[in-house]
C-alpha cells in the first residue's frame, strides 16, 4: 500500500461547480486530467500524466475503500464516496469520486473518475467510517443476515412476481376449490384474503417499479437539462438497481464530454477574440480557398483600399469578400490556386494591386491528424511606405549627386517618416553650409589671400574639417612668412656668396703662383739630403769592413785563449801523469824493496835476485826523479803557459774593445745613414705634398671660379623667389601693410646693423643694397 | 834416493849466522835511520786507513785486513816519541814477523820512507851505547855505519814485545 | 826416508782411528745368534789395514798386536771359532787397547806396555780357550801380571835372520801406481838389502813399452824382520806380482831389545811432521809435499791439510761442488774482464748482471767452503754405542741406545768442542737416568731402558737431545739437595724450569754414592759452561718417573756469526744478532742518573744499565752525546742485559769471524774482528766484556 508523504492538515477547498475530470487505463495510469484537476492537485500536466492515479491518494484513506473501488470496478460496476486526496504540497481536499469503466466494444476500455465537491456532512460521515474502517471497525458492505435479506430484498422484478404468482395462485385455487366444495367458507375467505394479501404484494412490487422508473424518467430529464448532479441510488439489487447504475454511468460519462467540450469552446473563443482584434490582417480561408475568416484589421484595410483595388479589379467589393473566393484578388486564379493547393509550409510573396503595394504570408491549417483543413493569410498593405522610401530615396541621390537644394515635403508625413524626413533635411542643410564655407575659404587662398577663416559653428567631423582648414591657413601664413623672410635673406647671402667667391678665385690664383715656387726649391733640397745620404752609406760599410776586421782579430785571439787553456790543461794533465809515474816509481821501489826482502829471505839462491831488485829500486829511484824533475818542468811550463793565456787573455779583452769600438762607431754611422735616408724620404714626401697641394690649389682656384658664377646665378634665383613669394598676401604682410613705412624699414635697417657688427664689414654694402631692393618691392606690393 | 834434507827457515838463519854478512832492511824516522833483520820483514806496503782499536796506547793505529788477516799497526814515530807525522798514500808500512813465546805475529809498523837493503858485515856491528830515555836501548841490538850514516839495528822481538802485544797473560 | 815417511804418519793415524772406529761399531752390531759374516769381514778387514799400515811405518809394536786380533777374527771369519760375548769383549778391549797405543805414538808419548801385554794375553787366552773350547773367563789382574812375563820370551823365540824374495812382477804393475823401487827402499830401511835383477823379461827396445814391468828379482834382506813387515811392503802389490819369500833364520841371542827401538825411531819423527807444520811452511814447500803425495798414490779421495790436530776428511762430492763453483767464478771472472777491456756505458746492464752473479758465485763459493767445515754428528755419535756397552754391562743396567740423525751435519769445531760434554750428560742418563731392570720392571716399564740421542737442524742452529725413560728428576730432592748445599735460600721460589737448572750450578751433585762414571758434582756446570762457549744453551725438562730429556742448541759453525752492523760516530762495530733484544729511542723521563754508578733507563719495568759505546771506546767522531738523539740497543750475554748507547743501525749481515789475538791481543769489549765488504776490518763487541769495561 503505498503511502504518499507527506501530508498537512491544510485543507483546499474545491471550487465550487467545478469538475474534477480524470481518466486512467486499466492499470490505474493517468492518461487525462482536466484543468481543474491539475490546478488542485498542484501537480503539472506531464507529472500527472503517465503516473499512478494513487499518487494524490491521502494516507488516511483507508486501503478497504480502494479495495471496494477496484471490487466494483472490476465486475464493471460504477463506484461513488467521498474520497480524501493529497495535494503535491500535501495539503488535502475531499471530492466526492465517482468512478465508472467506460466500455467500448462491451468491454472495459478505461475508467473515468469525476469528483465533485462534497458537502460538509458528507465529509464527516466519511471520515467517522474511514477512522472505523482504519480500525477494522466498520465495513463497507453489510456482511452476515443483513447481507442475506439484502440478497433477497433484492431479487429480480420477475422473481418477485412469479413468487406472488405461486403463493396467489396455488393456494387459492386449491383452497378456494376446496373450500367450494366443502362449502367452508371461513376458509374461502381466508383464502380470500390470501388472494387480496397477494395483490396488494403485487401492488406494490408494481409501484416500487413505477416510483423507480418515475425517478429515472426525473433524472434523465435533469440530466437533458446539463445538471448531472442527480442522486442515484447504486445499491439497489434488483434490476432497478442495475438500472439505475447504468443511468448513474452515463450520466458520468455525459458530465464529464460536456466539461471537455465547454473546455474546448471557451478555448476557440479566445483565440477568436484575439485574432479579431489583432493589427495585422488575417484572412483564413478553406480547402477551397474560399475566405472563412477576417479580422477587423483586414476588413478595415480592403475597405480602405477598395478604390485603388478597383481600379484593376472592377468587381472587387470589401463588404462582399466574407465567403467569397480569393481567385478574386488575382487575374489569373488558376496559377495562384496552384500554389496554394499545394501550399504545405509558409509562403510569402508581394503583389502591386492598383498601386496597392501588398505582401501577402500565407500558412497551411492543418487538423490534428495533420491533413489541411485551410489557409491563414496575412495582408500588409505597405503603398504609403513605399511612397515615402522612394521620395527619400530622390533626396539622398540628389544629395549624393551634390545637389543640395531640393528638400523633402513634410505636410504628408507622420510619425516615423516625418522625423525621417525632417532629420534629412537638417542633414542636407548642414552639408550645405559646410561646403559652402569651405569653398569660399579655399576660393580665397587660391587668390593668395591667406587671411579668411571658417567661422560658422560645427560639430564632429565638420568641426575637425572647419579647424583643420583654419589650422592649415595658419600654418600656411606662418611658413609663407618664414619663407619670404628666408627668401630675403638667401638673396642677401647669395649675393655676399658671390662677392666672396670672386675674392677666392683671386686669392687661389695667387696661392698657385708660391706654391710653384715652394717646389721647385724643395727639388733642391731633396736632392742635396739624398747625396748625405749616400755618403753616410759609404762610412758605414767602410765602418762595418772595420769591424770585420776587428772581430776577426778578437777571434783569432779568442782560438789563442783555448789553444794556450789547452795547453794548461794538458800541462796540468802531464803533471797528473807525471804523479802517477812518481806514485807507480814508489810502488816500484816497494816492490822491488819486497823482492829484495825476498831475496834476502831466499839466501844465497836470492843473491842474483837481489842484485835485480837494486837495479830495480834504482830505476824506480831515477825514475822517480826523472818525474820529480818533469814535474818541476811541467810546472814551470804550466806557470808560463798560464802567464802566456793571461797574456792572450788581455790581448783578446783589448781586441774586444777595439771591436766594440768600431761597432759603435758603425752603429752610428749607420744611424747617420738611416737618418739621411729617412730624411731624404721625408723630403721627397714634403715635395710630394707641396706638388699635391699646387695641383689642389689649381683645382681650388677652378672651384672658386666656378663658385663665383654658381654663386651670382643663385643670387639671381633667390631675388626670382622673393619676388614670388610677395604674391601672397600673409596676415603678417597684411598687418605691416596697415603700419606706416617708416616703421616697417627701420625695423629692418635694425635687423641689419645688428647682423653688420657680427658679421665681416665687407658684406655691408650688398645688405644695404638687398635692403634698398626689399624697400621697392614692398612698395610696389 | 839420497836423503831430501828439508831447509827450514830456522835452519837458514842458522847458516846466515855462520855467514859473516847480515841483510838488513834500513828505513828512517825523523833524521834517524834503523834497521831490521831483513828476515823479519815480510812486506812493505803503503799505508792504508785502518780501523781504530779502542783503549790502547795512541801509538797502535789500529788494526787492518791483510789479506784475510788481522793485522795491527804501530807508529814507530810515536813510538819512539819522534812527534806525529801525517799519513800519506806514500807513507810506508813495514810488515814484520814477530816471534812471541811460540806463535809468530805479524805486526805493521809505520816508517817515514824505507831506505835500502843493506848488507851488514856481523863484525862490524857495534853494541848500542845509551841514548838516555829519547830511545830505549833494550831493543836496539847495535849500531852500524853504512855509506857513512848510523843505522840503529832494531831487535824486531823486543821492540814488539815492549809494546806490550803479548796478549799470553791476558788470555 | 823417514821424513818422506813421516808425510803420511797424519793420514795412517787418521785411518787407523776410523778403522778402530769401524771395528768398535762392528763389535758393538754383532748379534751373537746369528753372526753375518760380512760383519766379520768389514772388522776383519779393518783390523788387517791397520795391521798393514802399522807395518809399512814401522810400529811393530802395532802390527804384532793386530796381529794376533787379526788371527782371532780370521777363525771367527772361517767359523772356526764361535764367537762368544767374552770373545767380543776381549777384542773391545783390544781396540781400546789398539787406540791408546796408536794415540801414544801419535802424541809421541810412552806406550802402556803393560795394558798392552794385558790386553795381548787375554787376546792369546781366546784364542787358546777356543782351540780347547774352554769357557772364556775373564782373566783376573794378577793372572795377567804373571802371564805377561812368560808370554814375550815365547814371541821373541821366533826370531828370523833374514828373508829371501822372489819378487816377478806383472807388466801392469807400473800402471797401479806402484813403485818397486819404493818398496826395496822400505825393505832396505828393515835390514841389509841385496837386490839381483833378472833381466830376461826385457822385450827388443823396439817392443819395449817403458810403461810396463818386465824386471824381475831376487831380494835377500837380512835382519831380525818379522814376517808380517815383509808382507807389509808387499801388501799393495800381492794381486799384480808373482811373490815367493823363504824365511832365513838365526840364533835368537843377537836379537836387540824391541820395544825401545821403534819409539825411538818413531818420537822424532812425529814431532818433525808437528812442528813443520807451520804457518812458515813456504808455498815452495807444500807444493812439494803435495807432489809427493800424488806420486805416492796411496792418497784415495780425502784430502789432508798437513796440520795435526786441525786435518779434516771431507767428502768427494763437497769438493766437487767446489771446483763446480770455482770454474762458475773463473767464467764470471774472464766474463767481466772482457767487459771491462771494452766497457761502454750501455754495457752497464751486463757488467751488472755480471756483478750480480759473481756475488751469487762467491756466495755460493763461500758456502760451500764453509759446508766443507761441516762434519756429520756421527762423529761424536759414534762413541757412544760402545759406551753404552761398557756401562751397561756394568751396572747390569738392560739399555738401549737409540741415535737420530747421525748425518746431521756440524761445524768442524763443534763437532769437537760437543764432544765431552755430550759424553757426560750420555753418561748421566745411564747412570743416573735409567734404573735397574727390576727397579723399571716394577715400575711397569720395559725391562729395557731407552736413551735417545737426537740431532737436527732447527734455524741457523742445531740441536742434540739426550732423552732417557728412566726415573727423571726429582724437584723436591733437587731443591732439598740445593738447600743443603747453600745453593738456594730455603723459602726461595723456583719455578720448574728453575729447579731444573739447579743441576747446573757449580758444585751440586744429586747421585746418592759416587760411582766412577758420573756424580762427582763437578760435572754438569762445566757442560753448561762449555756449551755456552760455544755460544749455544742447554735445557732440561723432566718427568719424575718418566724420564729426561736435555737439549743442547749450537750455533752451526763458530767461524761464521749473523751480525749487527752499527755505527758509532765513523766507526762500525758488529753486534751478534743473537745478543740483540731490541733497539729503541729512549725518553728523557725513562732515564736515570744514578751518582757514581752511571745512568739507568726503564724498560719494561726493569732498569737497566747504559753503556755509551762513545765513552766506553773513545770515539770522537760520535754523532751525539745526548741518549735522547741516538739508539739503545738492548743486549743480553751471560745473562747480563744492558743498554747500548749508539748512533746508529746500519745492516744485518753474516761475518767471518777473525781473531784478534793472532797477530795483536786480546781487547776488552771485543770478541774478535771481521772483515767487511769494503775490506776494512770491524771489531766484533763481546756484551759481557763491555759490562766489565764500563764498570772499570
Amino acid at each position: 500500500m503505498k503511502l504518499n508523504h507527506p501530508v498537512t492538515d491544510r485543507e483546499v477547498l474545491m471550487k465550487p461547480g467545478t469538475i474534477l475530470v480524470t481518466r486512467t487505463n486499466l492499470k490505474g495510469i493517468i492518461t487525462y486530467a482536466n484543468d481543474a484537476f491539475i490546478e488542485i492537485s498542484g501537480f503539472s500536466k506531464d507529472e500527472l500524466v503517465g503516473a499512478n492515479h494513487n499518487m494524490v491518494r491521502h494516507p488516511d484513506m483507508p486501503p478497504a475503500a480502494f479495495q471496494d473501488l477496484w471490487d466494483c470496478l472490476k465486475t464493471g460496476r460504477p463506484w461513488t464516496a467521498p474520497v480524501k486526496n493529497r495535494t503535491k504540497s500535501g495539503d488535502y481536499y475531499w471530492v466526492e469520486a465517482n468512478v465508472t469503466p467506460v466500455f467500448k466494444n462491451g468491454k472495459v476500455q478505461e475508467y473515468l473518475s469525476v469528483r465533485y465537491a462534497p458537502s460538509r456532512e458528507q465529509i464527516q460521515q466519511a471520515e467517522s467510517l474511514y477512522e472505523k474502517l482504519n480500525a477494522n471497525k466498520a465495513t463497507i458492505r453489510p456482511t452476515g443476515i443483513s447481507a442475506v435479506i439484502k440478497k433477497l430484498l433484492e431479487l429480480g422484478l420477475w422473481k418477485k412476481v412469479g413468487i406472488i404468482y405461486l403463493i396467489f395462485l396455488l393456494p387459492t385455487i386449491n383452497s378456494i376449490y376446496d373450500h367450494y366444495l366443502e362449502q367452508k367458507y371461513p376458509e374461502m375467505f381466508l383464502f380470500l384474503g390470501l388472494a387480496g394479501f397477494a395483490s396488494i404484494l403485487g401492488y406494490s412490487v408494481i409501484r416500487s417499479v413505477v416510483k423507480a422508473l418515475e425517478n429515472s424518467i426525473r433524472i434523465c430529464y435533469r440530466m437533458a437539462d446539463e445538471q448531472f448532479r442527480n442522486t442515484i441510488d447504486l445499491d439497489r439489487g434488483d434490476e432497478i438497481g442495475d438500472f439505475y447504475r447504468a443511468l448513474y454511468g452515463m450520466q458520468v460519462k455525459l458530465n464529464s464530454d460536456l466539461a471537455y467540450s465547454k473546455q474546448v469552446a471557451s478555448e476557440a473563443m479566445r483565440i477568436k477574440q484575439a485574432l479579431d482584434n489583432v493589427q495585422s490582417c488575417v484572412m483564413v480561408a478553406n480547402n477551397d480557398l474560399d475566405i472563412i475568416y477576417m479580422n477587423k484589421t483586414v476588413a478595415e484595410m480592403f475597405q480602405n483600399a477598395e478604390a485603388d483595388i478597383r481600379k484593376q479589379l472592377p468587381e472587387f467589393d470589401a463588404s462582399k469578400l466574407m465567403g467569397a473566393n480569393i481567385d478574386q484578388f488575382h487575374k489569373k486564379p488558376a496559377h495562384q490556386r496552384g500554389l496554394l493547393a499545394n501550399l504545405s509550409s509558409t509562403f510569402s510573396s508581394a503583389l502591386v494591386v492598383g498601386g496597392r503595394h501588398m505582401n501577402i504570408v500565407a500558412n497551411p491549417v492543418k487538423s490534428d491528424e495533420n491533413e489541411r483543413i485551410g489557409i491563414v493569410v496575412e495582408w500588409l498593405d505597405r503603398t504609403h511606405e513605399v511612397k515615402i522610401e522612394q521620395e527619400i530615396a530622390s533626396i539622398v541621390e540628389a544629395v549624393k549627386a551634390g545637389e543640395l537644394s531640393s528638400r523633402i515635403e513634410l505636410a504628408d508625413k507622420q510619425g516615423f517618416f516625418e522625423t525621417l524626413s525632417e532629420g534629412i533635411n537638417e542633414l542636407t542643410d548642414v552639408i550645405e553650409n559646410v561646403f559652402r564655407d569651405v569653398g569660399s575659404t579655399m576660393q580665397s587662398m587660391a587668390s593668395g589671400d591667406l587671411t579668411n577663416r571658417i567661422t560658422s559653428d560645427y560639430q564632429g567631423v565638420y568641426l575637425n574639417c572647419k579647424n583643420d582648414i583654419n589650422t592649415t591657413i595658419d600654418k600656411l601664413n606662418e611658413i609663407f612668412g618664414q619663407v619670404s623672410e628666408s627668401a630675403h635673406f638667401i638673396n642677401n647671402s647669395s649675393q655676399e656668396i658671390a662677392s666672396g667667391n670672386n675674392n677666392l678665385s683671386q686669392r687661389a690664383e695667387q696661392q698657385a703662383a708660391n706654391l710653384q715656387q715652394t717646389a721647385a726649391s724643395m727639388e733642391e733640397l731633396t736632392s742635396t739630403v739624398k747625396n748625405n745620404a749616400d755618403n753616410a752609406q759609404q762610412a758605414n760599410t767602410v765602418a762595418n769592413n772595420a769591424r770585420e776586421l776587428a772581430e776577426k782579430g778578437g777571434n783569432v785571439v779568442k782560438a789563442a785563449v783555448s789553444a794556450m787553456q789547452e795547453i794548461n790543461e794538458s800541462s796540468n794533465k802531464i803533471a797528473d801523469i807525471i804523479s802517477v809515474i812518481d806514485e807507480i816509481a814508489f810502488q816500484t821501489n816497494l816492490l822491488a824493496l819486497n823482492a829484495s826482502v825476498e831475496a834476502a829471505r831466499a839466501g844465497e839462491q836470492g843473491r842474483g835476485f837481489s842484485v835485480v831488485a837494486t837495479e830495480v829500486r834504482n830505476l824506480a829511484q831515477r825514475s822517480a826523479t826523472a818525474a820529480r824533475e818533469s814535474k818541476e818542468l811541467i810546472q814551470t811550463s804550466v806557470q808560463k803557459v798560464r802567464a802566456g793565456t793571461e797574456f792572450v787573455n788581455e790581448t783578446g779583452k783589448a781586441l774586444n774593445e777595439i771591436v766594440a769600438g768600431v761597432q759603435k762607431v758603425g752603429d752610428i754611422v749607420a744611424q747617420i745613414a738611416d737618418a739621411s735616408i729617412e730624411q731624404s724620404a721625408g723630403i721627397g714626401q714634403v715635395n710630394q705634398a707641396v706638388a699635391q697641394m699646387d695641383e689642389i690649389t689649381q683645382q681650388n682656384a677652378a672651384l672658386a671660379e666656378e663658385a663665383s658664377a654658381a654663386s651670382v646665378s643663385m643670387s639671381d634665383l633667390s631675388t626670382n623667389m622673393v619676388e614670388m613669394l610677395a604674391f601672397f598676401k600673409t596676415e603678417k604682410k597684411a598687418a605691416e601693410h596697415q603700419v606706416s613705412h617708416h616703421a616697417d624699414r627701420s625695423s629692418v635697417v635694425r635687423a641689419e646693423a645688428n647682423r653688420a657688427t657680427s658679421s665681416q664689414p665687407v658684406r655691408q654694402p650688398s645688405s644695404f643694397k638687398q635692403t634698398s631692393n626689399a624697400d621697392d618691392e614692398w612698395q610696389d606690393f | 834416493m839420497s836423503e831430501i834434507i828439508e831447509l827450514s827457515s830456522t835452519d837458514q838463519q842458522d847458516a846466515k849466522r855462520l855467514d859473516t854478512s847480515l841483510q838488513f832492511l834500513s828505513f828512517t824516522l825523523g833524521q834517524e835511520e834503523y834497521g831490521v833483520d831483513i828476515l823479519r820483514v815480510q812486506e812493505i806496503r803503503s799505508w792504508e786507513p785502518v780501523s781504530r782499536i779502542p783503549n790502547v796506547p795512541s801509538y797502535e793505529k789500529g788494526v787492518v785486513n791483510l789479506r784475510g788477516a788481522i793485522v795491527p799497526i804501530i807508529d814507530l814515530r810515536e813510538r819512539f816519541q819522534l812527534g806525529h807525522s801525517d799519513y800519506s798514500p806514500l807513507t810506508v808500512v813495514v810488515v814484520l814477523q814477530a816471534r812471541m813465546a811460540d806463535k809468530t805475529r805479524i805486526i805493521g809498523v809505520v816508517v817515514d820512507s824505507v831506505s835500502d837493503v843493506v848488507d851488514v858485515n856481523k863484525k862490524s856491528i857495534q853494541s848500542a851505547p845509551n841514548f838516555g830515555a829519547k830511545v830505549s836501548t833494550e831493543f836496539i841490538n847495535g849500531l852500524v855505519s853504512v855509506s857513512g850514516r848510523m843505522v840503529m839495528l832494531l831487535d824486531v822481538d823486543k821492540l814488539l814485545k815492549l809494546d806490550g802485544l803479548d796478549g799470553e797473560d791476558e788470555s | 826416508m823417514s821424513i818422506d815417511m813421516a808425510q803420511f804418519h797424519q793420514v795412517f793415524f787418521e785411518e787407523s782411528f776410523e778403522g778402530l772406529d769401524a771395528m768398535e761399531s762392528g763389535l758393538l752390531n754383532l748379534d751373537l745368534g746369528d753372526v753375518n759374516v760380512e760383519d766379520i769381514n768389514t772388522i776383519f778387514r779393518a783390523a788387517h789395514s791397520i795391521k798393514g799400515g802399522s807395518g809399512t811405518f814401522g810400529f811393530t809394536a802395532v802390527s804384532d798386536f793386530t796381529h794376533v786380533m787379526e788371527t782371532l777374527l780370521d777363525e771367527m771369519r772361517d767359523g772356526r771359532r764361535k764367537i762368544t760375548q767374552p770373545a767380543v769383549d776381549v777384542l773391545l778391549g783390544s781396540v781400546d787397547c789398539l787406540r791408546d797405543m796408536l794415540q801414544s805414538i801419535q802424541n809421541g808419548s810412552e806406550v802402556d806396555q803393560s795394558d798392552v801385554a794385558e790386553h795381548k794375553l787375554a787376546l792369546d787366552n781366546e784364542l787358546n780357550n777356543a782351540v780347547s773350547s774352554s769357557s772364556a773367563g775373564k782373566p783376573s789382574p794378577e793372572a795377567l801380571a804373571s802371564n805377561s812375563a812368560t808370554a814375550l820370551p815365547a814371541d821373541e823365540a821366533k826370531q828370523i835372520a833374514g828373508w829371501v824374495i822372489a819378487f816377478s812382477p806383472h807388466l801392469h804393475l807400473l800402471k797401479t801406481g806402484n813403485e818397486p823401487v819404493r818398496m826395496f827402499r822400505e825393505l832396505a830401511s828393515l835390514g841389509h838389502l841385496t837386490t839381483t835383477v833378472d833381466l830376461q823379461g826385457v822385450p827388443d827396445l823396439y817392443d819395449l813399452d817403458p810403461e810396463e814391468c818386465h824386471l824381475s828379482w831376487k831380494l835377500s834382506v837380512l835382519g831380525d824382520i818379522p814376517e808380517t813387515e815383509v808382507d807389509e811392503i808387499f801388501d799393495w802389490v800381492e794381486d799384480d806380482c808373482d811373490l815367493a819369500k823363504q824365511p832365513i833364520y838365526q840364533t835368537p841371542t843377537e836379537a836387540p831389545p824391541l820395544h825401545s827401538a821403534p819409539d825411538v825411531a818413531i818420537n822424532p819423527v812425529a814431532n818433525r811432521v808437528t812442528e813443520d807444520v807451520s804457518p812458515e811452511l813456504t808455498r815452495a814447500e807444500e807444493s812439494e809435499s803435495n807432489s809427493l803425495e800424488r806420486k805416492s798414490g796411496k792418497k784415495e779421495d780425502a784430502k789432508a791439510a798437513p796440520k795435526g790436530s786441525s786435518s779434516i776428511r771431507v767428502d768427494t762430492s763437497k769438493i766437487d761442488t767446489l771446483i763446480n763453483m770455482v770454474g762458475e767464478l773463473v767464467i764470471t771472472q774472464s766474463m767481466l774482464s772482457l767487459l771491462g777491456e771494452h766497457f761502454e756505458l750501455n754495457k752497464l746492464d751486463q757488467l751488472k748482471n755480471g756483478l750480480s752473479q759473481l756475488e751469487r758465485h762467491t756466495r755460493e763459493l763461500q758456502e760451500s767452503v764453509m759446508n766443507i767445515r761441516m762434519l756429520p754428528i756421527s762423529f761424536v755419535f759414534s762413541r757412544f754405542p760402545r759406551l753404552a756397552h761398557d756401562i751397561s754391562s756394568k751396572l747390569g743396567k738392560k739399555i738401549e741406545l737409540k741415535l737420530v740423525g747421525e748425518n746431521t751435519e756440524v761445524d768442524k769445531t763443534v763437532v769437537e768442542l760437543l764432544s765431552d760434554p755430550l759424553v757426560h750428560l750420555v753418561r748421566n742418563s745411564l747412570d743416573h737416568g735409567i734404573e735397574m731392570p727390576d727397579v723399571r720392571l716394577a715400575a711397569g716399564k720395559p725391562e729395557t731402558g731407552t736413551v735417545t740421542l737426537e740431532a737436527y737442524h732447527r734455524g741457523g742452529n742445531i740441536v742434540i737431545e739426550v732423552a732417557d725413560d728412566g726415573k727423571g728428576l726429582d724437584k723436591d730432592k733437587l731443591r732439598a739437595k740445593a738447600i743443603e748445599k747453600g745453593l738456594i735460600d730455603a723459602d726461595a721460589i723456583l719455578s720448574d724450569k728453575q729447579t731444573y737448572e739447579l743441576i747446573f750450578m757449580p758444585g751440586f751433585s744429586t747421585a746418592e754414592k759416587l760411582t766412577d762414571i758420573s756424580g762427582r758434582g763437578v760435572g754438569m756446570d762445566v757442560v753448561r759452561r762449555n756449551i755456552q762457549a760455544l755460544g749455544g744453551n742447554i735445557e732440561i725438562l723432566s718427568e719424575l718417573g718418566k724420564g729426561s730429556t736435555i737439549s743442547i742448541h749450537l750455533p752451526l759453525t763458530l767461524a761464521i756469526l749473523d751480525g749487527q752492523s752499527i755505527a758509532v760516530g765513523d766507526e762500525t762495530y758488529i753486534l751478534p744478532l743473537g745478543s740483540i733484544i731490541e733497539s729503541l729511542h729512549v725518553k728523557e723521563d725513562r732515564l736515570n742518573r744514578v751518582a757514581g754508578k752511571g745512568e739507568t733507563f726503564l724498560l719494561r719495568g726493569q732498569y737497566l744499565p747504559i753503556i755509551r759505546m762513545h765513552q766506553i771506546f773513545n770515539v770522537l767522531t760520535a754523532k751525539t752525546t745526548k741518549l735522547t738523539e741516538g739508539l739503545i740497543v738492548v743486549v743480553e750475554g751471560q745473562g747480563l742485559r744492558c743498554g747500548l748507547f749508539v748512533d746508529d743501525l746500519l745492516g744485518q749481515q753474516q761475518v767471518v769471524i777473525k781473531s784478534l789475538e793472532a797477530n795483536y791481543r786480546r781487547i776488552e769489549g771485543v770478541s774478535g774482528a771481521t772483515i767487511l765488504g769494503d775490506g776494512s776490518v770491524a771489531l766484533i763487541l763481546d756484551i759481557p766484556g763491555l759490562v766489565r769495561l764500563a764498570n772499570q
